[in-house]
């Protein structure tokens, strides 16, 4: 047994409640924990992923019990890569976040600690409701964090992201039990054995779960229709938060292409593929074209990069959509890819509203600021990135998916829409960099440097940007593991034979 | 070569922190690096023109067989010297021209990276690579033209540059992995042409690849942006918006034609395009007052001509097109060069402030003058030898030749009156009227264009070594096949001279008579009126307002009408699914033998009263009365759970929804009354009717068709014949909760912590304010004080039971903690919370700490058994089972009980 495998559930859950009652009137110790966890997390992250980049699936039986009676953790190269991607993003805004924005309310670190523990969770687990566990987890400590530091505005848009998201749970619930129904069993790899077989009869029923299950991910992904709660929301979350959610979409992309690669993939047998799946390429186009259409519209930075969050998420969908190894790895790139930019982005918009008392990150002119030159450099190239323009790691994103969807049937339109939303996007963020740092420097007057210019976000912001850079220098090594974690998805049948396996074997 | 862009890169780097140090003599150490790349190109002359190729290469994403693959062959050689020559002319120019801006590093610094990426994609061969250094180009100009940020005109000409360059690089993009695929390679150099050829999609790779390199090079209807590029500071202009960038697209063009230049169209349009853009560029010139837009205008009509020349496709044609570029790069970079010396010397651009300048600036007059008779193509110029052989070229083509021959005529008049306003009207005449007296500009502001202009002279004078050394590899590099290169001043009187010198006739005339030129041409304002620049901007703002409305439409910021969305989109999916699956939906008979019919009082009670309590909230008015409704409905659900044999579910639910009905119903008194929350029409009111209808009736449907199917598989089963020898335990619910699916209670409790914890936040009160120690009772009666103490007592103690008996009866941790806790709510409730603290003497928050331990601790225990975290260890001391399940279950008795208790004490201890 492979005890590795918990480990990164299990430290989370060990430091969070030692944080809440032990130190949490102590902030220093409280960061020292809650980074010394991260980077931990980190570490554990990388060893796993060494585990996983072998090639063969690991399996975790919790209590025991062997699946599909017990919960089993599953560890293949896309949960090892979003596990490494989580610790890392988790690090590097808590590096971001201790400067000063964990004092603005109570349980920072352990709610943040926790956010960490549903996220890994919901990576490693293979049990279809124990996702919905640890959807809860994040979800609950999500909303606990989006509401930190408190403000009208926030606690508002926070009533929002958690009512929309409770709606999304119970129809989690109603999903799974509808599955559970058809197919006796909740066990993801169990399920993919079981539905080819379900009776022509009850396929109406497959296909409500399939269908409803894709609309709850798809809320966690903001897909469109049901992608209107992210903007308000991220725009709305302190800073630091919002860098980290953008992790959070990505969870709802990794269900999706969990659930429908192996539950309802194409698979071997064509009768398991649900007809939930074509539904996705529509929805994601539509996303896209949304998405860029805000990053125009946007009336402030904060807004415009949740849109681009929503935009990225439609590119990233339309490439998952396909069903293709190729696509699939061009689509794990550029999941690789937003997160970073996007987690680079909001903590620029956040260095830039503290900076403006009172003008916030509005798009209007203001007087300099501090670091004017410094912020705008890292906007600049963090737009770059997220708008998808070469050098960065978006172009290489963008291009392997246009390479790896010419194939298919709506190739012109998926080539015309990503590229024509890529000028969208580089319209938007010109103009609104343009507004931010250039006009305001005909203004005159001076921002009275507020707080002294801590250089542990500038670190934070930078370690993202290089991490943007490593993603494109080394795109090839990149592209190579992906590419194997995407060959790996489309043989359900070594997922399904490493989890039940032991079946036979007994306990 | 990588060495040379390295090397370049890492100039630009250094450039902002050597110019802090060493102000403006920055230039010179920057300098190097391109003067550098500039000996190393000039030393693989002789390789590249006998012929042979230079490549490097490093691998990248092989994935997509991407390379930084590069290339040195004859077309690529020339356009590296213009970059790297040019450039370091340019880089001592900025130097002393911005000698006083407090910027200057950051200039150097874009300039050299601008240089670098222009270096980089006229030597990649990988198409992908080339893009990527093509965009880069396009961010660099962006950054450049933008330099004097406080303008308006500045940030907006930025804009439209990026948006103009950046959009056909988009197209670019799609045009060059199109031409990638069809050509079979991603190198310019293994494209297979017959392939390109013969593919379906020639014409869709042609207009992309056109739409890239029209938007560069500024050619009509993209020309917009290039005069309006013209605000950035003056090296700008003349390095990448005359000699280097805008000829990027020319380049590709060339770098093309020997793969689409076939049969297909590609030279009409060439030369259709390119000899409209000369016209209008040409016309537009000779309008400008401003020296350096007239220059803007000309660089418009020499783009065009490029273009043009590259369609001919002739043996002269592409001579011509080689020759012109070199021949242009030398004096518009000059002319370039020396307007803003003139500028920065007397403060002014305005042609009819300007004259006699000779005699303060003899040496920038001299460079004006070598470089203006080259661009006005007289003999023995470079640009005469240009232009020879373009008429040449365009003569060879035919019928179509002639009538572009004539309009090239014109033009190229119109150009020679250009040169002279800039030499004539300048330097010349009287003494003009300047803002500051003039002075000659130092020596970097005068080398450069004196350097480049005698270039222009020496090269055509001389004209047998660059045509040995330079023209012929270029030639052959964008030629089809091999072409004879062959040049010369004089070839006896042919078509071609004729042309020639009518131009230098009709260019004088137009010199002479450029009064009644400029008011014939003013005649058409309607034509200018509507030129494209204010459609620009118009659509813009169209562009963006639309977007803004299409943001704030989704950012209505109304939870109510979100919802509605949400079960819309919901109800049609559940529809959607159900109809899809085609089948019978409801199998009749379907039921398994012995199944429990729900059909009997208590549960026909149950479903009536939960349904009576649903249908009595969505009518009733008042926010108690909401909450009485809801806790009714919910008991109704409770009755029918005990009525269908789930007495772990029913007591839970009892449970929640009277803890629920406690909490909505305090925390509703204690909020303020909301004022005026939005008065809801009938209209709303239907509308919200329909949709909780239309979800209900779907989310009811899908679960009849669900409940009437047998139960597949045999995992329920499994666990009933599991759940005493392998948990221990008779209650099945309860070992699935604490054994078989633990790990789900472990997050589950964590969320229920987590809900308290968050819900405390947002009741608000730090943990040290004394909000807690004033709570009042609630029901302050003597009565209730007396059976309250014993009642609780009870609760506490029964929960306990529940506790330990869940395990094979029903009850267990979670409902037990339920219980007690709400025993200690009762006290609360009577007594206050101030004695209620006292009693438990406990923080509620240790409770859930302690908890969560005790729930982790068990499941660590198995972990340090050496078996999988939470798995069950049993000991029997006197035959009682005792296991880790049993403290898992502590735990979360502990972390529910903790966390009600933690809400309570928040609600009940805030001031009303």
């Amino acid at each position: 047994m492979n005890h590795w495998l918990i480990l990164p559930i299990l430290l989370p859950a060990l430091v969070a409640p030692l944080i809440a009652l032990a130190v949490r009137h102590d902030i220093v110790l409280a960061r020292t924990f809650s980074l010394l966890s991260a980077g931990l997390l980190l570490v554990l992250g990388l060893i796993l992923f060494a585990m996983a980049a072998q090639g063969e699936i690991l399996t975790y039986a919790l209590g025991n019990w062997a699946a599909p009676f017990g919960i089993v953790l599953v560890l293949d190269r896309l949960s090892a890569l979003m596990l490494v991607l989580t610790a890392g993003l988790g690090c590097v805004v808590l590096l971001y976040a201790i400067s000063g924005w964990d004092q603005r309310g109570a349980h920072f670190h352990s709610l943040f600690q926790f956010q960490l523990m549903g996220l890994n969770g919901a990576f490693l687990t293979g049990d279809l409701f124990n996702l919905f566990v640890f959807f809860e987890v994040l979800l609950i400590a999500s909303y606990g964090l989006m509401v930190h530091g408190g403000g009208a505005m926030r606690v508002r848009a926070g009533v929002q992201y958690v009512v929309v998201n409770l709606v999304g749970s119970t129809l989690f619930l109603i999903a799974v039990g509808l599955l559970y129904g058809v197919t006796g069993t909740l066990n993801m790899a169990d399920l993919a054995q079981r539905v080819p077989d379900v009776p022509a009869g009850d396929r109406a029923l497959l296909e409500v779960g399939a269908l409803l299950l894709l609309l709850v991910f798809g809320i966690k992904a903001a897909l469109v229709p049901v992608q209107f709660w992210l903007p308000g929301t991220y725009a709305h979350a302190p800073a630091p938060i919002a860098a980290l959610f953008a992790i959070m979409t990505k969870v709802g992309a990794y269900s999706i292409i969990r659930v429908y690669t192996l539950v309802f993939g194409p698979g071997e047998s064509a009768a398991a593929s649900t007809f939930a799946g074509p539904w996705l390429l529509p929805a994601a186009l539509v996303t896209l074209l949304v998405g860029m259409l805000g990053v125009l519209g946007a009336r402030a930075l904060g807004q415009m990069v949740s849109f681009a969050v929503i935009g990225s998420m439609g590119t990233l969908l339309a490439a998952v959509a396909l069903f293709t190894p190729e696509a699939m790895a061009a689509a794990l790139y550029y999941l690789v890819h937003s997160t970073l930019a996007a987690g680079a982005l909001f903590l620029i918009v956040d260095l830039l509203s503290e900076r403006r008392p009172g003008y916030g990150d509005t798009l209007t002119v203001a007087p300099r600021f501090a670091q004017g030159g410094l912020i705008a450099g890292a906007f600049f190239a963090g737009a770059i990135a997220m708008a998808g323009m070469p050098p960065l790691s978006g172009f290489i994103g963008k291009l392997l998916i246009l390479d790896a969807v010419r194939e298919a049937p709506w190739a012109s339109t998926i080539w015309i829409l990503i590229l024509g939303t890529s000028l969208l996007g580089i319209i938007g963020f010109a103009r609104g960099g343009s507004t931010l740092f250039w006009k305001s420097a005909s203004v005159p007057g001076n921002f009275q440097a507020g707080q002294a210019a801590a250089g542990l976000p500038f670190v934070a912001v930078g370690l993202l940007l290089a991490g943007l850079v490593l993603a494109t220098v080394f795109a090839g090594p990149l592209t190579g593991f992906l590419d194997q974690a995407a060959t790996q998805l489309f043989e359900p049948a070594r997922y399904i034979e490493a989890v039940l396996r032991r079946e036979t074997g007994g306990d | 070569m990588l060495t040379a862009l390295f090397a370049i890169a890492v100039s630009a780097l250094l450039a902002p922190a050597l110019s802090a140090r060493m102000d403006d003599r920055a230039g010179w150490f920057l300098a190097l690096a391109p003067l550098g790349a500039f000996a190393w190109f000039v030393s693989c002359i002789p390789t590249v023109a006998v012929g042979g190729v230079v490549t490097e290469s490093i691998a990248w994403v092989p994935a997509l067989g991407i390379d930084v693959a590069m290339r040195l062959d004859g077309l690529s050689l020339l356009f590296a010297l213009l970059i790297t020559g040019i450039g370091t002319l340019i880089v001592l120019y900025a130097g002393a021209y911005l000698s006083d801006h407090h910027h200057l590093g950051r200039f150097y610094a874009y300039l050299l990276v601008f240089m670098m990426a222009m270096l980089g994609l006229v030597l990649a061969d990988d198409l992908i690579a080339m893009f990527v250094f093509w965009e880069l180009t396009s961010v660099a100009s962006f950054l450049l033209i933008a330099f004097q940020h406080e303008k308006s005109v500045s940030r907006r000409a930025a804009l439209q540059a990026l948006l103009i360059t950046g959009g056909g690089g988009l197209a670019l993009l799609a045009g060059l992995v199109l031409l990638g695929i069809a050509g079979e390679a991603w190198r310019f150099s293994e494209l297979d042409v017959a392939a390109v050829e013969a593919h379906g999609l020639y014409y869709g790779i042609m207009v992309l690849v056109l739409i890239g390199c029209f938007t560069k090079s500024a050619q009509i209807p993209f020309h917009l942006w290039l005069p309006n590029a013209m605000n950035a500071p003056t090296p700008v202009s003349a390095y990448l918006h005359s000699a280097t960038m805008v000829k990027a697209g020319v380049y590709l063009l060339a770098r093309l034609n020997p793969v689409m230049g076939g049969e297909g169209g590609w030279s009409d349009v060439l030369v259709l395009v390119g000899a409209s853009t000369a016209v209008v560029g040409a016309v537009l010139a000779i309008r400008q007052t401003d020296l350096k837009r007239l220059l803007a205008y000309t660089t418009v009509t020499v783009l065009g001509q490029l273009t043009m020349l590259i369609g001919t496709n002739t043996t002269y044609g592409l001579q011509a097109f080689v020759l012109f570029l070199l021949a242009h790069s030398l004096y518009k970079g000059a002319l370039f060069m020396a307007v803003g010396a003139v500028d920065h010397a007397t403060g002014t651009r305005e042609l009819a402030k300007l004259g006699g300048l000779i005699r303060f600036m003899p040496l920038t007059g001299a460079a004006v003058a070598l470089a203006a008779f080259s661009n006005a193509g007289l003999p023995p110029f470079f640009g005469f030898i240009a232009k020879e052989f373009a008429y040449a070229g365009l003569i060879e083509m035919g019928v179509t030749g002639w009538i572009v021959t004539a309009v090239m005529v014109v033009t190229n008049a119109l150009l020679l009156a250009a040169a002279g306003l800039v030499f004539i009207r300048t330097f010349l005449g009287a003494r003009g009227h300047y803002p500051r007296e003039p002075h000659e500009v130092p020596m970097p502001m005068w080398l450069g264009p004196m350097l480049l202009a005698i270039g222009g002279f020496v090269l055509g004078a001389w004209h047998h070594w660059p045509e040995t050394w330079l023209i012929n590899a270029a030639v052959q590099a964008v030629a089809r096949g091999a072409v004879d290169v062959n040049l010369y001043l004089w070839g006896g009187v042919t078509p071609a001279v004729v042309a020639s010198l009518l131009t230098v006739g009709l260019g004088v005339l137009f010199y002479g008579f450029r009064h009644a030129v400029r008011r014939h041409i003013a005649r058409w304002r309607v034509f200018w009126g509507v030129s494209g620049d204010l459609i620009w901007d118009r659509l813009l703002k169209r562009l963006f307002r639309f977007a803004g409305m299409l943001a704030s439409g989704w950012q209505h910021g109304s939870l109510r009408l979100h919802l509605i969305l949400l079960g819309l989109v919901l109800s049609s999916t559940v529809f959607v699914g159900l109809g899809v699956g085609g089948e019978p939906l409801l199998g009749a008979g379907a039921h398994p033998a012995g199944a429990v019919s729900p059909l009997s009082l208590p549960g026909v009670v149950g479903c009536l009263l939960a349904l009576a309590g649903a249908g009595a909230a969505a009518v009733m008015r008042g926010r108690l009365a909401l909450v009485t409704a809801l806790g009714a409905s919910g008991l109704g659900l409770a009755l029918f759970f005990l009525a269908v044999n789930a007495p772990d579910v029913a007591t839970t639910q009892l449970m929640v929804e009277t803890l629920t009905v406690v909490f909505l119903a305090l925390v509703l008194r204690k909020l303020p009354s909301i004022p005026g929350a939005a008065p809801e029409g009938r209209g709303a009111r239907a509308t919200h009717l329909l949709v909780s209808v239309f979800f209900g009736a779907a989310v009811a449907l899908a679960l009849i068709v669900a409940v009437n199917l047998p139960l597949a598989g045999n995992i329920s089963e499994w666990y009933l014949q599991n759940s005493y020898p392998g948990g221990k335990g008779g209650n099945v619910v309860n070992v699935i909760l604490v054994d078989f699916r633990a790990f789900d209670t472990l997050g589950e409790i964590v969320v229920v912590a987590l809900a308290a914890l968050a819900a405390a936040t947002l009741l608000g009160g730090g943990e040290h304010t004394e909000m807690t120690r004033r709570g009042q009772p609630e029901f302050d009666s003597v009565l209730l004080r007396q059976a309250v103490r014993p009642l609780a007592g009870l609760l506490v103690l029964v929960s306990l039971v529940l506790l330990w008996r869940g395990h094979n009866l029903p009850g267990g941790g979670f409902i037990g903690g339920l219980v007690a806790a709400t025993g200690f709510i009762l006290v609360v409730l009577t007594f206050g919370n101030y004695p209620a603290r006292a009693l438990m003497r406990l923080r509620p928050t240790l409770l859930v700490g302690a908890g969560l331990s005790c729930a982790v601790g068990a499941g660590l225990l198995g972990l340090m058994a050496g078996e999988p975290f939470l798995t069950g260890l049993w000991i029997f001391p006197l035959g009682l089972p005792l296991g880790t399940p049993l403290l898992f279950d502590m735990g979360v008795f502990l972390t529910v009980f903790g966390s009600v208790m933690h809400m309570m004490q928040r609600i009940a201890g805030r001031a009303t």
